[in-house]
Parts: structure tokens; C-alpha cells; sequence
């Protein structure tokens, strides 16, 4: 009785770290990241552990914390070689792979850390696979005429595992972000 | 008579270096023009390309017994500076709306920062990069404030 007692208590820590959000393995999109190469997402990060962000870059508070809380994950896990880091455009329309590279420049980001995005159709697919959101808040006309439009988006940071498994998923934007995904991040490849 | 116009002399250098190493360091980069009244501090902006979008943050402290009210910030060198503020929608979305306004009550402070009220800079002509610093005017009703902060990517 008791040995069942410790069995079950370890296969409940062992189904905690393993824990899947969602499974991407039989998922397929044609994306491009900011230098117009083309990637298959998530075949060509197989192998891989990937922490995606979801972006757009006319957004200038939310996202940049987005965008921060990522490379602070980056900077805390110390650059590892099997993690990879993608920063996910769900403005298709506006954000053109030379718009998402002005934006990687901006951060001053690696060859780790790519932007990615796709045509409408895409982006839309892959949103609806791993539950993001978006909606038109707001539209502003600028002093020299032109319109904008703002987003309301979902605030997500997500780890997927090298099986394409979601396994962490995490309010972006929020302050404490990067520790809480580290900590999981050290107890999952324990 | 001599000992005592040494010690006037020693207490004009000490005051006048203590009061210039005063002027040298504004509070958290922020430079802005010395008033008791009305005070921004913790000033910064997000590094951008030229064309992007981005924001600058800092805290308005209102000394004074009697309300103001932050009308507007400009940037000479951007297509539009506007007042926006973030904030959470239901279902775990985050968005942005635009401020008019912002009340800057008696003898209380007013933070714009990330994730809250900040300052929209659309579309700067130039590259605001890490270790610039850029000058924005601050209108409130009762008076203009230039004020000059560092870009970094956070603060």
C-alpha cells in the first residue's frame, strides 16, 4: 500500500512537468521570418524547445514588455543552443518581414530570436491552433492624416517542447513572467 | 577677523559645489528644469527604428495644494505623440485606448508606465536608439514643461 502510495505521488510530479497544452506534432504552416526565409512552423523547430511570443508591431507598450519578458528568458536560461525564440505577428497585413526585421533591430536580437508571420490565412489558422486572439480596439487618425488601427490581442508567452507540444503557456506581458517560466523551464529538463 | 573671512570663504566653496553637483544630477536621468511644484521624474523611452512605433514613460508629482492636469506631450521629431493607455480585456487579452486627459490631483503622484498610461510616439523620423535621449514637451493646464529623457530598452 504504501509502495503505491509513493508510486502515485511520483507519477503525479512526473505528469505535472509533462503536462501538454496542446499538441502541434501533426500541425503545418508555411510562415516567413523577418529575412523573407521561408519556414515550415513547427517542423523546422523539431528537436528544438521553442518560447514563441505573439506580437504586432505597431503596438508600443504591451508587446515591447512581451518582446523584454522574452529576451529576459533568453538572458536567465543563458542563451541555450536548443531553445529557440520566435516572435509570432498576428498583423499579417501590416507586418511585412522588412517591418519585422526594423522591429528585431530595434531589440538588437540574435540569429536565436527570429519574428515570423504569414499570409492572412495562415496567421489565422495558426491563431485559432493555439487560441490567440485579436479584435480592432480602437482606430486614430495621425496629425498628417493617416489611420491607424490598435488591437485588443491575448497576452501570451508559450513553450513548446522539442515533440512540438505546447507545455508552458503564460500571460506574456506580466512582470513576473520570465522567473515562473524559467523555474518550469529547469524543472521539465531536470 | 582673519579666521572668520577664511570660514566665509570655505562656506562659499562648499555651498557652491554642493548646490552645481545638485544641478548635475537630476533624479533617474530625467533632466528637468527645477521646480518645486510640479515635478518629472523617472523619465524614459523605448528604443525604436524610425517609422515604428514606440513609447516613453515617467512620473508627474504634483506638490502643490490644488489639481493639475496633464494635457498633452509632444515630440518635435514624430508623425503623432498621443496619450494612450493600456489595459486588460476580459478573456486574458490586453489592449489600448486613447487618454484625453489625465487628472494630476493635490499632493499626489501620477505614474505613466508600462503596461499602464504611457506616452505613444507614432512613427519618429529618426532611430531612437539605446543611450540617445530625446526631448518631449509636457503641457499641463498650468504651464509647459521640456523635459529630456534617456532611451533604454526598459527601465
Amino acid at each position: 500500500m504504501r509502495l503505491l502510495l509513493v508510486l502515485s505521488f511520483f507519477l503525479f510530479f512526473a505528469c505535472q512537468r509533462t503536462q501538454i497544452i496542446d499538441d502541434l506534432n501533426d500541425a503545418s504552416f508555411e510562415l516567413l521570418t523577418q529575412d523573407s526565409v521561408s519556414v515550415t512552423f513547427p517542423d523546422d523547430y523539431k528537436g528544438k524547445y521553442v518560447v514563441m511570443g505573439f506580437v504586432y508591431t505597431n503596438c508600443p507598450d504591451i508587446c515591447p514588455l512581451i518582446t523584454q519578458n522574452m529576451i529576459k528568458i533568453k538572458e536567465k536560461l543563458g542563451s541555450p543552443d536548443d531553445v529557440h525564440f520566435l516572435g509570432f505577428s498576428f498583423d499579417p497585413d501590416r507586418d511585412t518581414p522588412s517591418k519585422l526585421a526594423e522591429y528585431k533591430s530595434a531589440f538588437r536580437l540574435d540569429d536565436n530570436f527570429d519574428f515570423i508571420t504569414g499570409d492572412t490565412t495562415t496567421v489565422s489558422a495558426l491563431m485559432d491552433s493555439l487560441r490567440v486572439r485579436t479584435q480592432v480596439s480602437f482606430t486614430t487618425t495621425t496629425e498628417v492624416g493617416e489611420e491607424l488601427y490598435f488591437l485588443n490581442h491575448s497576452d501570451k508567452i508559450m513553450v513548446m517542447d522539442p515533440k512540438s507540444r505546447v507545455i508552458i503557456e503564460y500571460g506574456g506581458s506580466q512582470p513576473m513572467v520570465p522567473n515562473l517560466i524559467v523555474e518550469d523551464f529547469q524543472k521539465i529538463r531536470q | 577677523m582673519t579666521h572668520s573671512i577664511l570660514c566665509s570663504v570655505l562656506l562659499f566653496i562648499a555651498l557652491t559645489f554642493a548646490c552645481s553637483s545638485e544641478q548635475k544630477t537630476p533624479e533617474n536621468n530625467t533632466v528637468n528644469i527645477e521646480n518645486v511644484s510640479l515635478e518629472i521624474t523617472n523619465g524614459w523611452a523605448r528604443p525604436a527604428q524610425a517609422g515604428m512605433m514606440t513609447a516613453a514613460y515617467f512620473t508627474i508629482r504634483n506638490n502643490e495644494p490644488f489639481a493639475d492636469t496633464l494635457l498633452s506631450v509632444s515630440y518635435a521629431y514624430a508623425e503623432d505623440t498621443q496619450i494612450h493607455e493600456s489595459f486588460e480585456v476580459e478573456g486574458g487579452m490586453m489592449g489600448m485606448r486613447p487618454v484625453g486627459l489625465v487628472p494630476v490631483a493635490p499632493q499626489s503622484k501620477v505614474e505613466l508606465k508600462p503596461g499602464g498610461i504611457h506616452v505613444m510616439i507614432m512613427r519618429p523620423e529618426i532611430n531612437l536608439t539605446e543611450g540617445d535621449s530625446i526631448d518631449l514637451e509636457v503641457a499641463f493646464s498650468s504651464e509647459i514643461r521640456l523635459i529630456r529623457v534617456p532611451v533604454k530598452a526598459t527601465n
